[in-house]
């Protein structure tokens, strides 16, 4: 059964006189478990579909459905409890409270959920036990991006959203986190999306969709997909 | 032309409308508050001047039972005179309102010292001996009018005039003669008529001092007394009118430099802090100019815009405002005056100094935050700062009240201490505006409770009645019903002069030594009762003459009969500027016999209508007219009061709303991750607003205690010799404060609230943290 399903999905913009298509009659499915990676060039709409996705934005037309359930006709109320309690955030400037320590940060999702990960496992699903006193100013990009991860799966969500969640990092360290989801995805059975515009990461995908100029241009799943360690970016 | 640096600069003010109006209206209330209060001030101040000025006032005022053409002679002879004349004067009452008493002067020359203004009507003709001038408000009270006729009793003498004209003189502008506390025009004015026209003879002198003359009143009196013997003499400083007018100007021009003072400092940190914040928010903007090549001085030049943008409209808005305030107290003001109301002047040099100070302010702020982002290099400024390093508190290491915090209060404890300088701004600001609420709701207390101790604990006597000519105290109790005790007292002026001059002209009361009219209490609260030997003083007195118990004062009648005065008792009785000492201790000092001028009368439902119509009484007043007169004559303050409270309560919602909208912006980022992670509306406001509640708790303790310290500033301020109270706030008052305070913090907490719905995720969330 598909976990998500994109119908004929747009997005448009008045900016002005002048119509911008983000999202352009987008249609796709991702199954449950399954690891999505959206691939595209900047400008490609990618970002809008994992906005709609994630409840942050609403559809112009097209039917989003979630587990079976329409999110396009949500109210603000009710997508505040879709994200609350469906979905797992990951950005690429990881997006922490300055003030809170890793641990804080993560509690702090933990706030508003109903069955979460106890903090401690989810910094040490991510390897940041030995870290997690520490308040973001002290940790390195990777360790800040792993502490946004363990905030996303501490609350247990049915989908982790990833927006370039190794686009600020270096190689061995966008990595590591990379290798984070992954672990999450094929080891926790959760369903991931990863959206990137880095084409290399293709093959590791369980299922791929290709984006360009605001529409899904080819959607493909991969039976075998390759192992990130292979990878070289 | 314009070009794109200020095309940019125009952006960006317009994208920060919101702050800068804000500042505005802070500005513009500092400035408005500042320069109404003190444009009301200099008003009056140089209408009053120009009217001394336009009348020739004169220096000293001589009264003698006969001043011969000799004795004028040889008071021009003095070397400090510049000019003197001779007038005769008598009392006169209008028939028809045998209450209604005139001062007639009587002049055989056109007058060069104390000059009638004249305001209807003919000018003063001293040779026409059939005519009257009358004072305007009195023949307003009175319904008298020129070309009309009168009827006047001096003396014997009962014959009718013709009023020529109606007149205002400067030694008249606040006349309230008989120890009365306000004006009453229906039943005291003044008048000229020709020499020619009274039969009495010449009594009164009137001097101009040369301009250099610096000696002191107690030298010149001196000088006078030693030509013409012992007369009475009262220098310009201690004439009723103008010592009363002195007193009033004094008084207002403190509170009119001290409170928009607190107010101005409270508004200028916020402002200095607010336009600093902005300009570190739009730093990296900063960092863009410098990469494309514009130099420093360019860019510093374009940022002064801001403070222009604020200090412009807050000036043309501060100015309006002020002048209506102004106008407003003005209109009040000038009410307890009789003089010709020119108005509130065009400008005074306060508003131009408010003005200058949100200039210096703004614009300091602005370039000063700017010259410290420019000395970043170019690629530092465009990186976004970094955001605050988190760090542990204090608190933290408190255990068990960090333990027991849930997780919400952690976090919003530590964020309270994370943004200091907007920690700073906000106890500044919330302590700033409830120390001025306090102040205007104390003011009121105090004087409400400076009342109800005067006249429910201190005066115990019904009806105060005072004499012109002496009178019988039998007859006097037979005249009044419903008298149960007559207590009778007498009482005159006295001068005593402190080093360089005089220093005080009170009453010196002496009363019966088993009295029981006033009850008099020390400071205490104890009770005094009349001393055998030495005088009662008040608090303000002892510290205006610098005295205390055992100490001693030299008092001066104004016949030159002196006094020393031994003081044994220091009572507390916030109203009149008087000396009590018993009849025993008087007779002891002066050798003067008593004569009983003053009946204080207990008893209820009194009728005292057959001694109104006497003519040997001068003032019949009950003690709620005199609660009265002293409440409208506390108006001022109490109007005062009410603005006060207005601008305080503006100056707290803005300073809150400023940072409200300062603690939104900066937490954009933060708000909008709130939100993607699910946190509700309400959720969201509990962590974020509620620091603001915990700020507002933090400042009004501080704002209370400084408060209080201000009202009793204030009060010792604008304390005059006739009154002073206590400095005290009600504990509804307190109550009021802090829910006023509070319920602008929550208000304000509502309306960035609703703006949490429109926190756009994607964007915030996209910029780099």
């Amino acid at each position: 059964m598909s976990k998500v399903i994109f119908e004929k999905v747009s997005k448009h913009y008045q900016l002005g006189e002048v119509l911008i298509r983000a999202a352009n009659e987008v249609s796709f499915q991702i199954k449950e478990g399954e690891l999505c990676i959206i691939l595209g060039p900047s400008g490609a709409g990618k970002s809008t579909v994992l906005n709609l996705l994630g409840g942050m934005e609403t559809a112009t037309s097209g039917k989003i459905f979630f587990e079976g359930k329409d999110i396009t006709g949500m109210d603000d109320d009710a997508l505040t409890d879709y994200r609350r309690y469906k979905i797992g955030f990951v950005f690429q400037f990881y997006n922490l409270i300055a003030n809170l320590t890793a641990l804080e940060n993560v509690e702090l999702a933990r706030q508003v959920c109903e069955s979460p990960l106890l903090p401690e496992s989810a910094l040490e699903i991510v390897g940041l036990t030995d870290r997690m006193n520490n308040f973001p100013a002290q940790l390195s990009g990777g360790e800040q991006q792993r502490v946004a991860i363990a905030r996303a799966i501490c609350k247990n969500p049915e989908l982790l959203l990833c927006d370039e969640p190794t686009g600020a990092l270096d190689t061995e360290t966008g990595k590591t986190v990379l290798r984070v989801l992954f672990d999450i995805s094929r080891q926790m059975g959760k369903t991931v999306v990863i959206i990137t515009h880095n084409s290399l990461l293709a093959p590791a995908a369980d299922r791929l969709i290709s984006m360009k100029n605001g529409r899904a241009v080819t959607e493909a799943v991969q039976e075998s997909p390759a192992d990130l360690e292979g990878i070289q970016w | 032309m314009v070009n794109m640096l200020q095309k940019k600069i125009v952006r960006d003010i317009f994208e920060n409308r919101a702050s800068l109006l804000a500042i505005v209206v802070v500005c513009t209330l500092g400035a408005a508050l500042f320069s109404g209060l003190n444009l009301y001030v200099s008003s009056i101040e140089e209408e009053i001047d120009s009217c001394y000025t336009q009348a020739n006032l004169a220096d000293y005022w001589i009264y003698k039972p006969t001043v011969t053409e000799a004795d004028l002679e040889r008071i021009r002879a003095l070397p400090e005179t510049a000019s003197a004349c001779r007038r005769k004067m008598a009392e006169g009452s209008v028939a028809g309102n045998l209450n209604a008493i005139l001062k007639i002067h009587a002049l055989e020359d056109t007058p060069e010292i104390n000059i009638p203004e004249s305001a209807e009507g003919e000018p003063f003709d001293p040779r026409d001996n059939s005519s009257i001038w009358i004072d305007t408000r009195f023949a307003e009270e009175n319904n008298l009018r020129v070309g009309g006729s009168v009827k006047i009793s001096v003396g014997e003498q009962t014959r009718d005039w013709l009023v020529r004209g109606l007149v205002r003189n400067a030694e008249y502008i606040y006349y309230a003669p008989d120890g009365l506390a306000l004006p009453d025009y229906k039943k005291y004015g003044f008048a000229y008529v020709g020499a020619s026209a009274l039969e009495s003879p010449y009594n009164e002198l009137l001097i101009c001092l040369a301009k250099d003359t610096a000696d002191a009143p107690e030298k010149i009196t001196a000088q006078i007394r030693g030509v013409l013997g012992n007369v009475n003499v009262i220098s310009r400083g201690s004439q009723p009118s103008v010592s009363n007018i002195a007193v009033d100007i004094a008084g207002i021009k403190r509170i009119g430099g001290m409170l928009p003072l607190v107010f101005f400092l409270t508004a200028a940190l916020v402002t200095w802090i607010t336009v600093g914040r902005m300009m570190e928010l739009g730093r990296q903007n900063l960092g863009i100019l410098r990469s494309v090549g514009f130099s420093k001085k360019e860019i510093m030049a374009r940022y002064a815009v801001y403070g222009a943008l604020i200090t412009v409209p807050s000036a043309i808005l501060g100015g309006l405002i002020s002048r209506l305030l102004a106008e407003y107290i003005y209109s009040l003001g000038i009410l307890y005056y009789s003089i010709d109301a020119k108005g509130v002047k065009m400008v005074s040099w306060h508003f131009i100094v408010s003005v200058l100070c949100v200039a210096l302010v703004t614009c300091g702020a602005a370039l000063l935050s700017c010259k410290r982002a420019l000395a970043w290099a170019p690629a530092a400024l465009m990186r976004p700062k970094p955001p605050a390093r988190g760090h542990r508190i204090l608190a933290e290491r408190i255990t068990p009240f960090w333990r027991r915090l849930s997780f919400s209060g952690k976090i919003v404890t530590r964020n309270l201490f994370r943004g200091k300088t907007r920690l700073f701004m906000g106890l500044v600001g919330v302590a700033g505006s409830a120390a001025l609420l306090v102040c205007g709701f104390g003011l009121n207390d105090s004087m409400t409770a400076m009342i109800a101790s005067a006249f429910e604990k201190t005066i115990q006597y019904n009806a105060e009645i005072k004499l012109k000519r002496p009178m019988p105290l039998e007859e006097i109790r037979a005249a009044i019903e419903g008298a149960e005790h007559i207590d009778t007292a007498m009482a005159f002026t006295v001068y005593i002069y402190g080093e360089g001059g005089l220093a005080r002209n009170p009453y010196l009361v002496i009363l019966e030594d088993g009295q029981s009219s006033l009850y008099f209490t020390d400071e205490n609260g104890m009770p005094v009762s009349m001393p055998g030997s030495g005088a009662l003083i008040t608090p303000r007195m002892a510290e205006a003459l610098g005295t205390g118990i055992g100490g001693a004062v030299a008092a001066e009648r104004l016949d030159g009969t002196k006094l020393v005065l031994k003081i044994s008792g220091i009572v507390d009785f916030p109203v009149g500027d008087e000396i009590y000492i018993g009849r025993t201790a008087f007779k002891e000092i002066s050798g003067l016999e008593f004569t009983p001028m003053v009946f204080f009368v207990k008893g209820q439902r009194l009728d005292t209508s057959v001694l109104e119509s006497d003519s040997r009484v001068s003032l019949i007043e009950t003690r709620e007219e005199m609660e009265e007169n002293l409440k409208v004559l506390l108006r001022f303050l109490w109007t005062i009061r009410v603005i006060l409270i207005i601008f305080a309560a503006g100056l707290a919602f803005t300073v809150m709303m400023m940072l409200g909208r300062l603690n939104y912006h900066e937490r954009a980022g933060e708000l909008a991750t709130l939100k993607v992670l699910g946190f509700r509306r309400g959720e969201m406001k509990r962590l974020v607003l509620r620091e603001s509640v915990w700020i507002t708790l933090f400042g009004l303790p501080p704002g209370l205690a400084l408060g209080f310290a201000l009202l009793r500033l204030l009060l010792r301020l604008s304390a005059t010799p006739d009154s002073q109270a206590r400095p005290f706030v009600s504990p509804l008052s307190c109550v009021l404060v802090c829910a006023l305070t509070l319920g602008f913090t929550l208000f304000v907490n509502f309306l960035i609230g609703r703006k949490f719905k429109a926190i756009d995720m994607v964007s915030a969330l996209k910029s780099v943290e």
